[in-house]
């Protein structure tokens, strides 16, 4: 349980942002996800390439939302808190690089996916 | 070992320290605006995405097709550079407050920001032409 009064005697890392700051991030990841499922229907829906990877493409990233929203951000509330808690830096490299090496690979794909002739 | 002489002789990878052996623990809070602000370029390349595939696909009627299949790449392009770029963004600022230095605002705004001219620009153009013919 995060305290929420403020003691201007404390360290920083003490003040009463940390459960929003945290909430923030949360949400920041599950807007995310919503983005990504949206994009992913999208592909499902509408295309004029090939077929199959349009459909792979949306699945892909309806998948991927669904993991941000449902997982990724709660369990990124819950560890920030903990960090912050134990004075640790709450960062998470390797989720980041995970999203960011997905969505540029549906960007390289939908190159296929679009009518270009 | 200078860092020049290390820059010769190691790999690019090896080049940078990890990242939580760079300097100290920063405020939390710059690092969790740090990582909103890599999900916001992460959306941004999203919908970057989305307008690219739409315009390709939904609106066939809308300009040539050769103007057309320009705005998708564009936009394409775009979202390829956004998400690209997003994490190196957050791993260079990151490294900044790690090291309490100024946070550089880097290329990626400038070049969305020109992109999305260009692409309100062609947009705009086949606007016009279509409203006066």
């Amino acid at each position: 349980m995060i305290d929420g009064t403020y003691d201007p005697g404390q360290p920083e890392w003490t003040l009463p942002d940390l459960g929003a700051a945290a909430e923030r991030t949360s949400l920041a990841w599950q807007r995310s996800g919503l983005g990504m499922i949206a994009v992913g229907a999208l592909f499902v829906r509408v295309h004029q390439g090939p077929r199959l990877l349009s459909v792979l493409l949306g699945c892909v990233l309806i998948g991927t939302g669904i993991l941000a929203t449902a997982l990724v951000g709660p369990w990124r509330y819950r560890t920030i808190l903990a960090q912050v808690s134990a004075a640790q830096s709450p960062t998470s490299r390797w989720v980041m690089a995970l999203a960011a090496v997905v969505i540029c690979a549906v960007a390289c794909a939908s190159f296929g996916v679009v009518n270009l002739g | 070992m200078s860092s020049e002489q290390r820059g010769r002789t190691s790999p690019w990878w090896r080049r940078r320290p990890p990242l939580r052996e760079v300097g100290s623990d920063p405020d939390y809070r710059f690092t969790l605006a740090n990582e909103r602000t890599f999900l916001a370029w992460l959306r941004t390349s999203l919908g970057l995405t989305a307008g690219g595939v739409a315009i390709s696909s939904l609106v066939p009627q809308f300009g040539p097709q050769w103007l057309r299949v320009g705005l998708a790449l564009i936009l394409l392009v775009l979202a390829l550079v956004c998400a690209g770029g997003s994490y190196s963004r957050w791993e260079r600022a990151e490294r900044a407050l790690r090291t309490n230095s100024s946070l550089h605002p880097g290329v990626l705004p400038r070049v969305l920001a020109i992109g999305l001219v260009a692409v309100a620009l062609m947009t705009l153009a086949v606007v016009v032409i279509e409203a006066a013919g």
